[in-house]
């Protein structure tokens, strides 16, 4: 068993380069179908098999609280560049997680908080965790993907 | 040697002359990715995750930020007649690439492969 150096306090990159160097990548079957805006199609989510092995790994990430952080700056008016960026680094690293709690960090990560926050705030979910295999085989009409109608906030499986 | 440090500033060739490591450093591609129609990721680094937007229109989401969101990319596709792009979309947490087949400028899947190269925060 592969056992993670004490990485609080070296830079975020440099540990990804160990994990690179270190662990297999993860290929999960979890997708995360959210829409952010009525006008447009349904939009993706998909992990990239090395991050989700650092996920699964452990102390490897930072909090995702720390990218709020840094979103919060960033949305500030007059922004040039980030200069809490040592908030990725000498914040604590996460601990181990399961796929699904990879999956929810990813969410609250990448995802748009307008939509994770409220996503099931509304006639129907604006955001479903599904597998690669419940997506269409094909993309052929990928610009007219939606979330079904027919599914109710209150379900937490989909049919 | 695993995870070993080689702390230098400079890199001296016998011939060919030296080189300061900070540039090596800076210099570097802070991510990539290659990934196929519909986001699937087959190769990356730096990236936690990619967002299949719409046809040919996928973001690749960091892990480490960027400093500013002024890096610079570069992009390639695959295929006859289609090209990579970036938009001024991009933030310091992620780059959104577009693929256009090159006649009529449109929306196409297709692999998307970008390198980023910059400042991380």
């Amino acid at each position: 068993m592969t056992v993670t150096p004490e990485f609080q306090g070296t830079h975020l990159w440099d540990r990804l380069c160990w994990a690179k160097e270190t662990l297999d990548s993860v290929q999960s079957d979890y997708r995360v179908v959210y829409e952010d805006s009525i006008d447009e199609c349904a939009k993706i989510l998909v992990p990239d098999p090395n991050w989700m092995a650092c996920a699964l790994q452990g102390g490897i990430l930072p909090p995702v609280e720390v990218y709020w952080e840094l979103a919060k700056d960033e949305a500030e008016e007059g922004f040039t560049k980030h200069t809490r960026g040592y908030l990725l680094h000498n914040t604590k690293p996460v601990d181990a997680m399961t796929e699904e709690q990879a999956i929810e960090y990813l969410i609250m990560k990448d995802v748009p908080q307008s939509v994770w926050r409220v996503w099931d705030e509304g006639n129907k979910p604006k955001m479903v965790i599904c597998r690669k295999e419940q997506l269409p085989g094909t993309r052929e009409w990928r610009n007219a993907w939606k979330i079904s109608e027919d599914l109710a906030t209150n379900e937490t499986v989909a049919a | 040697m695993a995870f070993g440090t080689l702390k230098a500033d400079t890199l001296t060739h016998s011939t060919a002359g030296s080189l300061a490591t900070n540039f090596v450093v800076n210099g570097s591609a802070k991510a990539y990715g290659y990934s196929n129609s519909g986001a699937t990721p087959d190769s990356s680094f730096n990236v936690a995750s990619m967002t299949d937007n719409s046809t040919g229109n996928y973001d690749f989401n960091f892990t480490s930020s960027m400093s500013n969101a002024l890096y610079q990319v570069s992009a390639a596709a695959t295929g006859a007649n289609k090209v990579n792009g970036t938009s001024t979309n991009n933030t310091t947490s992620d780059v959104n690439i577009q693929v256009r087949n090159l006649p009529d400028n449109t929306l196409v899947d297709n692999y998307a492969s970008p390198a980023v190269h910059g400042v991380l925060a």
